[in-house]
């Protein structure tokens, strides 16, 4: 597909604010979960959510989605209250175009 | 790195986000914030005149309430403003009274309590656009795990119907002008 045609994408950096470490696995369920409750099916798949990256030691991560879903997607991170019973807070460290420009937030 | 945001999160404790916050109760913050329930609207001179708040919310309730806190001179801004109608709007803008739209009624509800809340939120945003009333987006939390960056307020309030320049206004201009004609800033 030519460049000017592929869908425009933008990188959330966050932190999930807990004592505990969660690894992707749990992030991405209850992730998904709070989307598919807030937007539904439909919704959800036109944010094109991957989780591209995560580190477990500092429970931070990058979502990908595309430009159009950013705030749903921030406002279905909020939404997420508890991993494994355990109370988390979503904290959206930074919105970026680029994953190498998300390095400064 | 995290950026120091020069906004004001009205209602909501103190965090590294914020350079100004109103608290409640014992929750420190800049400033201090009387929120009236509805059942004390009635006993809200004798409230006011005890606690000697700096800003002073009042909580929502029906038509009827609403009408009254929109009436009221002691009360700056209208929590959980909905029900609202145009005439509520029209002497909200007579008035100069603010509305308040806090992140946490959705964040805390679930299923179709929070589907009724956004619908209602949509609704009087809608209005109080058209009126030119100003909105304040406000956290609502009490510890840390519930704080929420200015960022993501401005996801609130674009998912409820702002545009992305009218959420900005609610977490920065608008909170500082109500700040500023109370005096306080």
């Amino acid at each position: 597909m030519p460049k000017s045609m592929r869908e425009k994408r933008r990188y959330i950096k966050f932190v999930v604010d807990s004592d505990k470490r969660f690894d992707d696995e749990d992030v991405r369920h209850s992730l998904w979960g709070a989307m598919l409750s807030f937007i539904g099916e439909n919704g959800a798949a036109r944010t094109n959510l991957w989780l591209s990256n995560w580190d477990e030691k500092s429970n931070t991560g990058v979502l990908r989605c595309s430009i159009i879903a950013v705030d749903e997607v921030i406002v279905c991170m909020k939404l997420v209250t508890e991993i494994q019973e355990e109370r988390v807070n979503f904290i959206v460290k930074g919105v970026s175009g680029t994953l190498k420009s998300l390095e400064t937030c | 790195m995290l950026r120091n945001y020069l906004a004001i999160d009205l209602r909501g404790i103190k965090n590294e986000y914020y350079e100004y916050a109103v608290g409640f109760g014992d929750v420190p913050g800049d400033f201090k914030g009387l929120m009236i329930a509805p059942e004390h609207l009635k006993n809200r001179k004798d409230i006011i005149s005890k606690a000697d708040p700096d800003v002073v919310f009042a909580q929502g309730k029906d038509l009827a309430t609403n009408r009254k806190i929109i009436e009221s001179i002691d009360i700056d801004v209208l929590s959980r403003p909905f029900p609202i109608d145009d005439t509520i709007a029209k002497m909200a803008q007579r008035n100069e009274k603010y509305f308040e739209i806090c992140a946490r009624d959705i964040i805390a509800s679930r299923g179709y309590v929070r589907s009724k809340i956004i619908q209602s939120l949509s609704k009087t945003i809608e209005l109080a656009v058209k009126r030119n009333i100003g909105i304040v987006l406000t956290s609502g939390a009490s510890d840390m795990l519930e704080t929420v960056t200015p960022r993501e307020l401005v996801a609130f309030g674009t998912v409820l119907g702002l545009t992305y320049p009218q959420a900005k206004g609610a977490i920065s201009s608008v909170p500082q002008s109500l700040l500023e004609r109370r005096g306080l800033l």
